[in-house]
């Protein structure tokens, strides 16, 4: 890959000039400078290094950006190699946010869309290195036009995921920190770092998202059991999914761009599912209509769709050891079928293989413990006992659906995407 | 774009060299120079922010005169002719010395000394001597070595052993950092002593964290040391140095264990500390000018200094005593520290002066006369002098305040009468850096914004208004046309061959006849020729001890304000300049004071709460930052924050002078505080 920063942490001072660079460059207005300093260990903990970060676009050879976009909105320039982020093109959905694992994107609310650091392309094609690499004081932050193989990017990664950044970091020397007095400090017993993840996806803020996959694992769920609709019902169903439908463009910046989100088939999961999604609502109205659909399409395309809402998800799996989780919405729509054709021994089979998912997770990623799953859990315990005890059926659903939704939230406080806050930080404590 | 070279003018060690872009008679772009080899990657943030300080929608463009407590347009001509009627009268009724004159530091070069022609015309003022910063170790460096003057600021590359004493150049001489990790990466060591963890510590092996003010004795502790392990170099001392033998009879007296008890440092890190200066060579030691800002500064700066003087690190690659370079400062009959002394040989028109660090309680003692006017130009002394709410009711006190200024500071607001004040960029001057070597031509590269007049000008219509002389004005202040200021820059150049003013538009020069390496040739313009750490004039001119010695900074108040205030310099701003551009305050919103995580525990105060920080003089309150690094029994608020903030620290200072020099010794405050609340 031709053209990429240079990095070295020894010069870094994290004076910011890089910042200040990129905002007069590019005329950037308050509040979202692309460029950032991340610093670790700002609490100045006895014994641990605090060195510095100044990170804006990597320009990754495989950028997740990019490959996640529904939209279509990012693109390469061939000359420079710069991921380009077109902002006529965005329709504020954030995933890209999500899946940069630099935290390069950054969502501008005022506009109501992504924005993000162009590699001063406009520089670059004159030779001329991009302004926060031209202006570091101290020349931490460096630009060559040369040639970064994928091993040497990857060597150098300042995060672990491995995506081809156009970044060379040339690593610290001093890894302890200077020596001090001790006795000056509280005791290191006390005074451990602070472990507490940082969180780019915040439950509260996606609630439209929690509302839209529960409404359509519901629905999904509905379709394939073989219980007996009235008529009628199925005209409810479909506005069921309208309403689903409304909610997930609730968190869009760009509400009337939604139709956007088709356009990326090929390699965004958030296309694919928008895709399925609209596949399964032209069933349901085929089946309204014109004829009637055969069960077995209503569930291969159902769970196809609960998959794929799954398969956004796995953005998360850089920090979970693997892609399943107890809360997805596919084991959720199994739980659901199960419990619609009161298939009890199918029903305790997934609940025990969501206890086991569970259980593992916690064992393996302490951090991500949370209430909200582990109220859920609970509850679909209850149902599960609830049902082997023959208690009723409506009683079990209550505490079903209140256990899922329960679940479902908690999935979304505990998931965890790369970024530098955080693995900025774990890189210090272990090299 | 057409790039011109150019250099900031700002009270800042770099000086940096740096080309800016102007398109559309505006300041576009600012971009690196490397032919300055101490600042060759480019400025810092405060210089690329000139492109929003040139262009600043908040930056006062036109006269502005106060009617009713709020401030109204008024053209030039009434302003003159009011500050015209104004003088004149002050002058009759109550004599010259009623108008003070105050000029601080806000910006450099050689077209202010007009002004003192200006003020000497109208028959003198009252003037402030001594200086906000450095002068106790400037003249502590003065007395010991004869001038100051250092290896050029790259050589610290060449050092083995770096000694970052109460420095912290990743913050306020970014471009040091520089040589510094070229010698870090090629072996060398650094020792940083801070009570702060600074983000120059971050790359140092060793942080020794003395307690504030206590500094001297921690150098004899190390002096002993190394005196007692025979690592001194005998050779360089029998040489060059006057006064070794009292010297030691001296240090030897010093008990290291209760060195250690009173520095707070323990006495392991005080024998490694001795152990790498007595057996690295080269050492650098770079002392910074936070620790001489107290009551025991001068001396403290020599006790330093004699750890250069006793292992000979001194005229050599790498072994340098790097406290202040004034080799660029061709211009100057009177160099810093003596230029800051009040002259007793002063003639009439400037006979009073009065003291910059006692500036508010001064004022409101003076009579006969009394100051009934002042006149305040490169400079914010509302916000930057100690006990700024005292000079703010003195100026309260004034019948008539002008304020020259680009923006509206603490100063400005207090003003009768502001006059837009000129940036770098709209009148060529030539500066140098007490840093770097060179030679510099800021040029004029637009036209002044809105209304704005450089001072040179406004002095120039003030005299036509005033009606000196013709021939007076003629030699004493340049006309205001580009061609005339060059002619009298020209004039400046004119005794120093190798500068001319087109040499200097091409680039920095490096000041001629400059030594790379200082004191190469061992000759010192001391009394005795030798270097003296025995100093007759340390006890004639300042009533100290001949030898260097520790003096504990007053510790009476100990009981009522436990605390020692730090009020050091950020990287964000130039004393009071800088902070109110968006793009600094984007990185640094809200004014804060940094307390050890220990002292926070004991009075329940968590991160981000808001707290009040107090003592006799006044109070504030800032949110709180927790630094589990720093020292406990310290509290840092940086200088700069605007009263208009709230959080300017001169509300807790003490006008206080220090041992030597005329200083000002903000560091001996002591506070207290407590949590105010949580948000």
């Amino acid at each position: 890959m031709q053209n990429y920063f240079v990095f070295d942490l020894n010069k870094c001072v994290g004076c910011e000039a890089c910042v200040v660079a990129c905002t007069l460059e590019n005329g950037l207005q308050d509040p979202t400078p692309w460029r950032n300093i991340h610093t670790y260990n700002e609490a100045h903990l006895p014994g641990l290094p605090l060195f510095h970060f100044s990170l804006a676009c990597n320009h990754c050879e495989q950028a997740p950006c990019m490959q996640n976009c529904p939209a279509n909105a990012f693109s390469r320039d061939a000359a420079s190699g710069a991921v380009i982020h077109h902002p006529e093109k965005c329709i504020g959905c954030k995933y890209c946010t999500w899946a940069c694992p630099f935290d390069a994107p950054k969502y501008n609310s005022i506009s109501g869309v992504v924005e993000k650091c162009t590699f001063c392309t406009h520089r670059v094609q004159e030779n001329q290195k991009p302004s926060c690499a031209q202006l570091c004081p101290t020349g931490a932050l460096d630009f060559s036009f040369a040639d970064l193989t994928l091993d040497e990017s990857e060597a150098s990664s300042p995060v672990k995921v491995k995506v081809g950044s156009r970044i060379h970091t040339l690593a610290l020397r001093n890894t302890k920190g200077p020596e001090q007095d001790l006795d000056l400090f509280l005791p290191h017993s006390l005074n451990k770092p602070n472990k507490k993840h940082f969180r780019k996806i915040k439950a509260l803020h996606e609630w439209p998202l929690i509302v839209f996959t529960l409404l359509v694992t519901a629905l999904v769920s509905i379709k394939t059991s073989f219980i007996q609709l009235p008529d009628a019902g199925n005209y409810y169903l479909f506005g069921f999914l309208l309403f689903a439908a409304l909610m997930s463009t609730l968190h869009l910046g760009k509400k009337q761009r939604a139709w956007r989100a088709l356009l990326n088939v090929k390699s965004s999961w958030l296309s694919r599912e928008i895709a399925i999604l609209a596949m399964f609502g032209l069933l349901m109205l085929i089946q309204l209509f014109v004829t009637t659909v055969p069960y077995w399409l209503f569930a291969f395309v159902g769970l196809l769709l609960l998959f794929s809402i799954d398969r956004l998800y796995d953005l998360a799996t850089w920090q979970w050891p693997i892609k399943f989780h107890s809360a997805q919405t596919l084991w959720i729509g199994l739980s659901a079928i199960a419990m619609l054709n009161a298939w009890i021994y199918l029903f305790g089979l997934v609940a025990l293989f969501r206890f086991i998912l569970g259980f593992w997770h916690n064992y393996k990623l302490p951090e991500n413990k949370n209430l909200f799953l582990f109220i859920g859990r609970l509850m679909l315990l209850t149902t599960v006992v609830g049902m082997f005890l023959r208690l009723p059926f409506f009683v079990l659903l209550i505490v079903f659906l209140a256990g899922e939704i329960m679940q479902r939230i908690g999935f979304y406080q505990a998931l965890q995407v790369a970024s530098p806050q955080n693995d900025l930080k774990i890189k210090g404590i272990h090299n | 774009m057409i790039f011109f070279n150019t250099a900031c003018p700002r009270n800042c060690y770099s000086t940096c060299s740096f080309k800016v872009g102007i398109e559309g008679g505006k300041v576009k772009l600012v971009e690196p120079q490397p032919l300055n080899r101490a600042t060759p990657e480019g400025i810092c943030l405060k210089g690329l922010s000139y492109v929003e300080r040139a262009n600043s929608k908040e930056r006062i463009l036109n006269p502005l005169i106060r009617k009713n407590g709020v401030f109204v347009p008024i053209d030039w001509e009434a302003a003159l002719t009011l500050i015209a009627d104004k003088l004149t009268s002050f002058k009759e009724n109550y004599g010259s010395h009623s108008v003070l004159f105050y000029a601080a530091s806000g910006t450099s070069g050689l077209l202010n000394d007009v002004n003192l022609n200006f003020w000497r015309m109208f028959g003198g003022t009252t003037r402030v001597y001594g200086n906000l910063c450095w002068p106790a170790g400037l003249e502590a460096t003065h007395l010991t070595l004869g001038e100051n003057k250092h290896n050029v600021a790259w050589d610290i590359e060449n050092a083995n052993l770096i000694v970052l004493w109460g420095k912290n150049p990743a913050e306020t001489n970014i471009h040091q950092m520089i040589p510094i990790e070229k010698a870090l990466a090629k072996g060398a060591r650094m020792v940083v002593i801070d009570p702060r963890r600074t983000q120059s510590a971050e790359h140092a092996d060793l942080l020794i964290q003395p307690k504030p003010g206590t500094d001297a004795l921690l150098a004899l502790a190390v002096a002993k040391l190394l005196i007692e392990k025979k690592q001194t170099d005998q050779a360089f001392i029998m040489n060059h140095v006057l006064g070794f033998d009292a010297f030691k009879q001296e240090v030897l007296q010093v008990n290291i264990v209760e060195a250690a008890r009173v520095t707070g440092v323990p006495l392991n890190l005080i024998e490694k500390l001795a152990h790498l200066m007595g057996t690295i060579q080269p050492m650098t030691l770079v002392a910074g000018y936070g620790m001489q800002r107290f009551s025991n500064g001068g001396q403290t700066i020599r006790c330093l200094l004699a750890l250069n003087i006793i292992t000979g690190n001194i005229g050599k690659p790498g072994a340098c005593w790097h406290y202040a370079d004034l080799q660029g400062d061709v211009f100057s009959k009177l160099k810093e520290p003596e230029s800051y002394f009040p002259d007793p040989k002063a003639d009439e028109p400037f006979r009073r002066v009065i003291p910059t660090a006692r500036l508010g309680e001064t004022m409101l003692k003076l009579s006969n006369p009394e100051i009934k006017m002042a006149w305040v130009e490169r400079g914010n002394p509302l916000a930057q002098n100690p006990d700024s709410l005292k000079i703010r009711e003195a100026f309260r006190q004034l019948e008539f305040k002008v304020v020259v200024e680009q923006f509206m500071t603490d100063t400005a607001l207090e003003a009768d009468l502001i006059l837009p004040a000129k940036n770098m960029f709209e009148q060529s001057d030539i500066i140098s850096s007490y840093w770097n070597p060179y030679v510099q031509l800021k040029q004029k590269v637009v036209e002044p914004a809105g209304e704005v007049k450089p001072e040179t000008e406004i002095y120039y219509l003030l005299a036509k208004k005033l009606a000196f002389a013709e021939d007076l004005i003629q030699q004493n202040i340049p006309e205001p046309d580009d061609a005339s200021i060059e002619a009298w820059l020209e004039k400046e150049l004119k005794p120093i061959e190798e500068l001319s003013l087109d040499k200097l538009k091409k680039g920095p020069v490096l000041a001629p006849r400059m030594q790379e390496i200082a004191f190469s040739d061992y000759r010192f313009s001391t009394p005795s020729g030798k270097i003296e750490l025995y100093s007759e004039q340390a006890k004639t001119r300042w009533n100290v001890s001949e030898l260097p010695g520790y003096e504990a900074i007053s510790e009476n108040d100990k009981s009522n304000f436990p605390y020692q205030l730090m009020t050091p310099n950020t990287k964000n701003r130039i004393h009071s300049q800088f902070g109110n551009l968006q793009v600094i305050k984007v990185l640094d919103p809200f004014p804060y004071a940094t307390i050890s995580e220990i002292d926070a525990r004991q009075k329940n105060i968590r991160p981000g709460n808001k707290i009040k920080v107090f003592n006799e003089v006044g109070s504030l309150e800032l949110k709180a930052k927790i630094d589990a690094s720093l020292r406990p029994g310290v509290v840092v608020i940086y200088n700069g924050y605007w009263h208009q903030e709230g959080a300017c620290p001169n509300s807790l200072t003490k006008g206080q002078e220090t041992d030597m020099g005329h200083g000002t010794a903000f560091h001996d405050t002591r506070v207290d505080f407590c949590l105010v609340s949580r948000k």
